[in-house]
């Protein structure tokens, strides 16, 4: 049963494993929180491991039949045709081109919550999703470091997914239409 | 190259490399591997029906191997860590937290830290078995007990 949390996850559920997995989440207090705390654990091991793969030219040569010739001509000419393409470097190179590099740069987020379970920033140089800080050290201090692109920033923490908070290192906020106060940051490059 | 071939290269390119990445730490290694990777997959099975993505994490794996032996020195977990660097335009997230991250999985069996990095980058449980020999079944377990140890060892370091 609770492997169906990592199944949810990775987009492995059934449609019968997907109602079987909602009725016990509805069902069950402690298996919903291992399953929240699972997903918050699997936004820290995406950003982790996964990573954008640089452009790379494949040196890729269709096979070739050659029906009309005989095995032994047939590895003649394989030869030959080798010997020019190795001397021309390759056919059909597929590269794709590297996207431009975006100006930024790296900002420290710092929050004291002593009593937080978890903490995140959302705003909106994330599109609004929210992104976990880490604890640092043990006195209650909460961290993320965050690049971010020239501009105006609107931005709040939120403690223990539900308590919205604006950074008290920045004196310039704003109220949203949701009843929140955002804090607003000016990055300079 | 076919239409074909390119949208599995483009679909599995991330994975692969974040695999690689994750394996030896060092991102022009992985670079490389995994351009001989797909050159091979492509001169082999490219024309095949069906893409096997299972086929092209072998061949990786047998090319990293193959490095190794050439440069007769495997990396420790620490060269791992120290050298890979988050992806923090696309993830927002700090190296500290990554090399956090990647310390405490070198604490799981290395069996288990592949098969979850390959999970974690969206590769099908069916695609894992077939890369590792297991069953679907023994995938979907060690996937769980990989997040949920994993899960506990950074609350223990917390508290």
């Amino acid at each position: 049963m609770d492997h169906l949390i990592s199944m949810y996850i990775d987009n492995e559920l059934s449609i019968d494993e997907k109602i079987h997995f909602l009725e016990h989440v509805y069902d069950n207090k402690p298996y919903k929180d291992d399953a929240v705390g699972l997903l918050e654990q699997e936004k820290l091991l995406s950003a982790s491991l996964n990573k954008t793969a640089p452009d790379v030219v494949l040196k890729t040569r269709r096979a070739r039949i050659l029906p009309l010739f005989n095995r032994p001509l047939g590895w003649a000419v394989a030869a030959c045709l080798l010997a020019v393409f190795s001397f021309m470097g390759g056919q059909d190179l597929t590269q794709i081109k590297p996207a431009a590099e975006p100006t930024a740069v790296l900002h420290r987020f710092v929050i004291h919550q002593q009593k937080a379970q978890r903490v995140e920033i959302t705003g909106s140089f994330t599109n609004w999703q929210s992104v976990p800080l880490v604890p640092s050290g043990t006195n209650g201090y909460w961290e993320v470091s965050l690049k971010l692109p020239a501009g105006e920033h609107h931005y709040t923490f939120l403690v223990d997914g539900s308590e919205s908070l604006p950074d008290p290192t920045v004196a310039t906020q704003e109220s949203d239409d949701f009843g929140s106060t955002n804090s607003i940051l000016k990055v300079e490059t | 190259m076919s239409e074909k071939y390119q949208s599995f290269y483009e679909e599995y390119k991330n994975k692969l490399f974040s695999y690689l990445i994750y394996k030896s730490g060092n991102p022009d290694m992985s670079k490389d591997i995994m351009q001989e990777s797909f050159t091979r997959h492509f001169q082999y099975y490219g024309h095949d029906a069906v893409l096997s993505p299972a086929l092209l994490f072998t061949i990786a794996r047998n090319a990293l191997v193959d490095h190794w032996r050439q440069q007769k020195k495997l990396p420790t977990a620490e060269d791992m860590a120290s050298q890979v660097v988050a992806d923090q335009e696309e993830s927002f997230i700090t190296q500290e937290t990554t090399d956090r991250v990647y310390k405490t999985m070198n604490r799981l069996p290395e069996l288990d830290r592949e098969i979850l990095t390959l999970a974690v980058g969206g590769v099908a449980y069916k695609e894992i078995a077939a890369t590792f020999g297991l069953t679907l079944e023994n995938v979907k377990v060690r996937v769980h007990r990989s997040r949920a140890k994993l899960r506990q060892m950074m609350k223990n370091e917390v508290e």
